[in-house]
């Protein structure tokens, strides 16, 4: 007796601690390592889709539900939340997500040997560019998870819960992660690994005259690549048989990581948008027997029979097609670009009505908007349960979590989201998340996004002069030279790269905040460029996005 | 909002089916149609005056003055006054494609194939169909000494891409000699390495390079397939790409388009070639093929010619128009391709420079465009003349083909109708109100993001977090 | 001695055009073209009728003319004798080779403010192109600068002469200014619509205001050295080359040729020449048509061509390019053709006879290459009709000059009878006879 009120009163300073450090919940310090025990009581549960609990209770202990249902037992040592009113969803899947992936990090800057002289680049600096434009499919994302930064909160802050996420560089882009997103270490944070192979239809962008710098030399790289990893397979078998006599197989851990996929025992996930990338993924799928999934597959409507034929999962984006902000009434528009904006949101209903089974991603697209779009794929005819299903069940079993995660059952992990009421309904906010049975209250954005019309009134700076940057690559760092000049309002200027000058496309200032556009001729086409900077005083920071070579951070200063 | 979709949703219907009728394939209720009252240019066996054509499940069926359709329900096309030619062939396009043509990142890209990109929904592909074009040979760039694999397809408009592919046309490969090659006309990046090869002689190195490496790789096969089964040590060799299309070029399964523009180097190839053991099947441009029209013919190689195209570069300086009749006359098989999706809209207005300039006989000159195009292409089996047996690719023309003042009126593969100047004409009211209805739509919209150009990425590289994303596209 | 400074510029340039030009070799033959199909242009067509040519130019034209005792008779039985074609925008004689022997290109100087520069002096009269270019017919062509916003003064010329002096029909015929942006209404399929963003805007404006100024200057500079002109006592003014050729333009004496194809910078260029009061001449003008209306408002003649290209707009109608001239023709818009290039100069009368199988009239396609051209320069009193009086720029052909299949027999430029001969010729002469 005594020992229990003990506990409880222990409980109860625990919870006034973890009530006193809740605004600090993210920080570090704040991690639990041992969740508390939870009970959700009186709420409307989506036990799973067309499955519903018109009031209930959800019991949670060390991360798992351990009871759900309309008479649940509510242990005494739980903390009691208030679901009156409260619609209880289990957690939102995001299927393909860059999140937790590392940004260049200041050893592997220096690694390179300081910063790369005048407008060179050495032969090693252009190889280990044209190196990471392949991308390696061994690599494998639940070991370099580094979580930090807003962008997990702000997914869990829109009730995603969970994400596959793989890295954003390269062909091969390694082997793929279901994590969950805690504020655990990283370590934790993995349901599982390796859920896919991912591939995706980059070049070299003919950036330094790498191999492939075309699409078709990419479909040839990626089918060569299998090619070697079944002789590969077969040097490695051979030794395993015989040994004496015969070659020794070196040791190949990019060819190794292939083998899997061919023995079809990792799915290959191939990011593919458009009709011709999807037919392309499925043509690759089909001449190696590999299990294919696809990603983007935003006009995976058109084939989408092919799809449902082949038994293709399918990780649809709801980042839609969108009017440029930019775009003047006198700018015309083509019939097919108009069409197919009207088109795509239509796909996932579309893909349902096939029967083709899918999940969703938010496609890059600013978490907030994600369960906004998958609205809109509904109003677009897709059923409510078939757009809950797919954020979930379908989600949890095309990643392989599906005894795990996707519905709200005895024995899952508990990762749930409470909202106000219906997911799809446009008033309806989310009121709280649990990731791993962990709490996270949700924050809010309290001023408008700048970038949504909330533009600052502050006055702009002179951004005018010669700007030496560091550019931050996984290479080392690169040197560049903005020069800016101004002319009443007006601003120009250009670039001095090792890709040569060239004049930038626009230069503006909107308070401190720079941003320049370039265009980069390379190897026949252009690489396009976005350099977007604070500025301080003679200082900058930001980040320079260099089309398919993925985005880089820089720092810089301008000599007075 | 909701009456405003409705109504757009007609719109879209109603529009779409219009635009299907106008610009799309589409086959007609029976299965046969009767082309009547035409000038038919048979490019195979002279002209046929007030001749009719029976096309019959996407073949022609039947050719000559006394045709009749068999079944009551055939559509009739009367085409008094007008003319008929096969469809026309461009055997040196680069259209319908997506992405680079030209892996330009090597001397040697036997590995990359044109079929991988081929992209149906390009727009210049309606506009071809509108000059009368109905396939074409898509090739790699010329950036290479050898370069990719080709495509030919049939611009089936409307239809799944891979119906598009002709099946039984040989596959082929492109090279490149001269200029392009040696990368003469580019600068390269700085820090960038100069390419091999810089030089005539060293692009003749480099293809010789390849084949010898070809030839061992094929050996290495021929080895492992005698010692399967018997030797337990026996793997596969590794299957190499590059090397796999190399040799189907020696065992005569895959056809040389090659690039070239001088005399030296046209000869230098055929000259390698029979040192080798290959066969060039095309030399395209060719602009000096007429000072060694001889010895393309005792190559039995084709040339596929520009008609007047010249002095846009060193090595076309001595082109002239009259080659296309210079090496006819020596016995070369010739065509005029386009190599752009401007040009093949009108290589009818290009053939009769073969007659302008050196007397090429009009029949000639329209096999140019077709049956000679098939013939290098080695699809003549199927298409490129107006034969009993052969695919209904066909054209109607308002007056002669090559009279300056002609039109296509419709362009037909495989007995469908992808082209109709009248439908077309007609239908283009419908498809202006429907884009005033989709703007009129769209613009009543809102929803997240309709204020920002966050277009999707067609590869989708998500940026790493949404915030940058913002930045990046304000 | 009160006279004028541009007066006397003008009177100077005048008197260089007309200077007695020494003939090339038969030039001041007498010839007699007999028996011809006579398509005058401006005057009908005349069965069976001659022509004679003396000094260079057309003495008589008619059923029955007398000719002069020991004339050269032309016997043009069967045949049809044309004026000579213009073509009005092409860099013949100032390219040979586009690609890799820049040596043999002068048609872009650096700079954007190029005024001064004239193409005259530039004409390699032994240029392959010449040859090549005048057997299919065409006798005269504009040839032009095209480097910078201001690309500087084209000239009309006659594609026969031993000397640029000699083919110099018209040197500073019109100035030329590339219409600083050229922004959007076209598409780039996959890369998305080309768009003309809020900041490409502003630089166009930019670059107009520029070009404003620059006229502006022009006029402020031209009154000025009239005033000295006037009074010595003013103080010296320095001189500046590029003011100077501006000021007859910015005076609206002197055409400028403003290249523009989009419908909202032919718009602008509109506009800007109501604002400036500039005499100007539309080149390009993919999108004419959608202008059709104002340009005929305006009067402004256009420039069309090359009509070998892809319509600008993804959604036009397939055939917008070829139906461009039919539809300017219906407004009332004056226009003549050009084929942009040099190599494919010969090939001006193709763009015409397709426009013509698009809808344009096919009389109006003739005009557009011969007398429309000669009006919009203001050369209609020397060439672009059979007419008394005028240059003896002939064709005789065997068929319409608009087809293909057609030959030319005869090319009489300043009457000569230039011999139908040409690099390709030469080529092809040699290598037909190869053993």
């Amino acid at each position: 007796m005594n020992q229990s009120k003990r506990t409880r009163r222990y409980l109860e300073c625990a919870g006034l601690l973890l009530l006193l450090l809740s605004p600090l919940i993210n920080a570090p310090l704040a991690r639990m390592d041992s969740p508390g025990v939870y009970a959700i009581r009186e709420a409307q549960i989506m036990v799973s889709p067309g499955k519903t609990i018109a009031k209930g209770t959800i019991v949670i202990r060390d991360g798992l539900i351990t009871d759900v249902g309309e008479n649940a037992r509510i242990p005494a040592d739980a903390r009691i939340i208030e679901g009156k009113g409260l619609t209880v969803y289990p957690g939102l899947i995001d299927a393909y997500t860059n999140l937790g992936i590392a940004q260049p990090q200041q050893q592997e800057q220096q690694r390179g040997g300081g910063r790369a002289q005048g407008a060179q680049l050495s032969p090693e600096a252009q190889q280990s560019l044209a190196e990471a434009a392949l991308g390696d499919p061994s690599d494998s994302i639940a070991d370099d998870l580094r979580p930090g930064g807003t962008a997990i909160e702000d997914a869990r802050s829109a009730g995603v819960t969970s994400a596959l996420t793989s890295p954003r560089q390269g062909i091969f882009l390694g082997r793929s992660a279901l994590i969950n997103l805690s504020n655990m270490d990283a370590a934790r944070m993995v349901v599982r690994s390796p859920v896919s192979l991912t591939i995706q239809f980059s070049t070299t962008s003919g950036f330094l005259g790498g191999y492939p710098n075309s699409l078709m030399g990419t479909v040839s790289y990626i089918r060569q690549s299998f090619y070697d990893a079944i002789r590969y397979s077969d040097e490695l078998d051979r030794y395993e048989r015989i040994k004496r006599g015969v070659p020794r197989p070196e040791h190949n851990k990019k060819l190794a990581a292939l083998v899997p996929a061919l023995r079809g025992e990792l799915p290959v996930l191939f990011a593919a948008n458009t009709e011709g990338d999807i037919r392309r993924a499925l043509n690759i799928a089909d001449e190696f027997k590999l299990k294919p999934m696809i990603t983007g597959a935003l006009y995976g409507y058109r084939v989408a029979d092919l799809l449902k034929q082949k038994n293709v999962p399918v990780i649809l984006s709801v980042n839609f097609p969108r009017r440029p902000a930019d775009q003047a009434d006198d700018d015309e528009e083509s019939l097919r670009v108009l069409r197919q904006r009207a088109e795509v949101p239509k796909g996932a209903g579309r893909l349902a009505q096939a029967g083709v089974k899918f999940a969703f991603t938010a496609g890059g697209a600013s978490p907030r908007d994600f369960i906004a779009n998958v609205r809109r794929a509904v109003e677009n005819g897709l059923s409510k349960e078939d757009a809950l299903r797919a954020l979930t069940v379908n989600a949890a079993e095309i990643l392989g979590a599906s005894e795990q995660l996707g519905t709200i059952e005895t024995g899952k992990i508990a990762n749930l989201v409470l909202t106000s009421g219906d997911l799809f309904a446009k008033e309806t906010t989310v009121k709280y998340v649990f990731v791993d049975g962990q709490q996270f209250e949700i924050k809010r954005p309290e001023t408008p996004d700048p970038g949504r019309g909330g533009a600052r009134p502050a006055a702009a700076v002179n951004p005018a002069g010669v700007w030496d940057l560091n550019l931050q690559t996984p290479q080392g760092e690169i040197g560049i030279k903005l020069t800016i000049t101004r002319e009443g309002d007006q601003l120009a200027g250009t670039m001095t790269s090792p890709m040569g000058i060239v004049t930038l496309k626009s230069v503006t200032i909107s308070g401190n905040q720079l941003r320049a556009t370039v265009s980069i001729p390379a190897g026949g086409d252009n690489l396009e460029g976005t350099i977007v900077g604070t500025i301080e005083g003679d200082s900058i920071r930001g980040t320079m996005s260099l089309g398919a070579m993925g985005s880089f951070e820089f720092t810089g200063s301008r000599p007075r | 909002m909701k009456k405003m979709k409705a109504i757009t949703s007609i719109a879209v219907t109603l529009a779409l089916s219009v635009s299907a009728l106008g610009q799309s394939g589409q086959s007609a209720a029976s299965s046969e149609t009767l082309i009547k009252n035409a000038t038919i240019l048979t490019a195979s066996h002279g002209t046929i005056k007030n001749g009719s054509i029976l096309i019959r499940n996407g073949k022609i069926a039947a050719v000559g003055v006394d045709v009749k359709a068999t079944d009551p329900n055939a559509r009739v096309i009367d085409a008094t006054g007008k003319y008929v030619t096969p469809g026309i062939i461009d055997c040196h396009s680069h259209t319908a494609s997506t992405g680079s043509i030209n892996e330009g990142s090597m001397s040697v890209t036997a590995m990359v194939r044109i079929q991988d990109i081929v992209e149906p929904e390009h727009p210049n592909i309606y506009r071809q169909l509108a000059g009368g074009l109905t396939t074409v040979n898509v090739l790699h760039g010329s950036a290479n000494a050898i370069g990719g694999q080709n495509a030919v397809l049939k611009l089936k408009r409307g239809k799944p891409v891979n119906e598009w592919f002709v099946a039984d046309a040989p596959p082929g490969i492109k090279f490149a000699l001269g200029e392009n090659p040696k990368r003469s006309n580019f600068q390269p990046q700085p820090g960038q390495q100069r390419r091999y090869p810089a030089t005539r002689m060293g692009v003749e190195e480099v293809i010789r390079e390849a084949f010898i490496q070809a030839k061992e790789y094929m050996a290495e096969w021929q080895e492992y397939e005698k010692k399967k089964g018997t030797d337990s040590k026996a793997i596969p060799p590794r299957r190499d790409l590059k090397l796999d299309a190399l040799a189907e070029i020696l065992q005569g399964k895959r056809l040389i388009h090659a690039h070239c523009y001088r005399s030296d180097e046209i000869l230098m190839l055929l000259t390698l070639g029979d040192e080798l053991g290959f066969k060039i099947k095309t030399l395209q441009h060719v602009l000096e093929g007429y000072k060694v029209a001889k010895e393309i013919a005792a190559h039995k190689a084709g040339a596929s010619t520009f008609a007047d195209s010249w002095s846009y570069k060193m090595e076309a300086f001595d082109a002239i128009p009259y080659n296309m009749a210079v090496m006819a006359s020596r016995g070369v098989v010739v065509t005029i391709n386009s190599d752009s999706d401007e040009r093949a809209r009108r290589l009818y207005l290009e053939a009769p420079k073969a007659m302008k300039y050196g007397g090429v006989s009009e029949e000639e000159a329209l096999k140019m465009i077709t049956l000679n195009a098939a013939i290098q292409l080695g699809i003549d089996h199927r298409t490129g003349s107006i034969d009993v047996g052969k695919d209904a690719d066909l054209v109607i023309f308002s007056q002669h083909p090559f009279s300056v003042y002609t039109v296509p009126e419709m362009t037909f593969i495989e007995g469908e109708v992808y082209f109709d100047r009248k439908a077309d004409l007609e239908g283009r009211e419908a498809l202006k109100r429907e884009k005033e209805a989709l703007i009129k739509a769209e613009r009543g919209q809102t929803g997240p993001g309709q204020k920002k150009d966050d277009r999707p990425d067609p590869n989708l590289r998500p940026k790493e977090s949404p915030k940058d994303q913002e930045d990046i596209n304000r | 001695m009160r006279m004028k400074f541009y007066t006397l510029v003008s009177i100077l340039i005048s008197a260089a055009i007309t200077l007695p030009s020494v003939g090339a070799q038969g030039r001041g033959d007498a010839i007699v073209i007999r028996n011809a199909r006579i398509f005058t242009v401006t005057k009908g067509v005349i069965e069976n009728g001659s022509i004679v040519i003396t000094g260079g130019k057309i003495t008589a034209v008619g059923a029955s003319v007398s000719a002069p005792g020991g004339a050269r008779v032309i016997d043009a039985r069967g045949l049809s004798v044309y004026p000579g074609m213009i073509d009005s925008g092409t860099t013949i004689g100032l390219t040979e080779v586009g690609q890799g022997a820049p040596g043999t290109v002068d048609t872009s100087e650096i700079g954007d403010n190029n005024a001064n520069i004239h193409v005259d002096i530039a004409v390699n009269p032994e240029s392959s192109h010449i040859g090549v270019t005048r057997v299919n017919g065409t006798t005269t062509a504009l040839t032009m600068p095209r480097g910078g916003l201001i690309a500087g003064q084209s000239a009309l010329i006659n594609l026969d002469g031993w000397t640029w002096a000699e083919m110099t029909l018209k040197a500073r015929a019109a100035m030329h200014i590339n219409w600083p942006g050229g922004l959007g209404g076209g598409f780039e399929f996959g890369g998305g619509q080309q768009r003309a963003g809020a900041e490409l805007r502003r630089e166009q404006d930019r670059r107009i205001e520029e070009l404003k100024k620059i006229l502006r200057d022009a006029i402020a500079y031209g009154n000025a050295k009239d005033a000295r002109a006037r009074d010595a006592s003013l103080p010296r003014m320095e001189t500046d080359l590029r003011l100077e050729a501006l000021v007859p333009v910015a005076r609206g004496q002197m055409s400028a040729v403003i290249h523009a194809q989009v419908e909202r910078d032919i718009k602008k260029v509109i506009a800007f020449a109501d604002e400036m009061k500039l005499k100007i001449i539309i080149s390009g003008a993919v999108e004419g048509w959608r202008v059709a209306d104002q340009l005929k408002a305006k009067n402004i003649p256009v420039i069309i061509g090359p009509v070998n290209r892809m319509p600008n707009r993804e959604d036009d109608g397939y055939d917008a390019v070829y139906t461009n001239a039919a539809m300017l023709h219906k407004a009332g818009v004056k226009f003549a053709f050009q084929t942009m290039g040099s190599a494919e100069a010969r090939d001006l009368p193709y763009q015409a006879g397709e426009s013509a199988a698009f809808g344009l009239p096919k009389e109006e396609a003739l005009k557009a290459v011969t007398i429309y051209p000669a009006e919009i320069f203001g050369v209609a009193d020397q060439i672009g009709s059979i007419e008394v009086g005028k240059l003896a720029n002939l064709i005789i052909t065997d068929g319409d000059p608009l087809e293909i299949r057609t030959q030319i027999k005869h090319l009489i430029i300043r009457g000569r009878d230039v011999p139908l001969t040409s690099r390709h010729t030469e080529l092809y002469d040699k290598y037909k006879s190869r053993p």
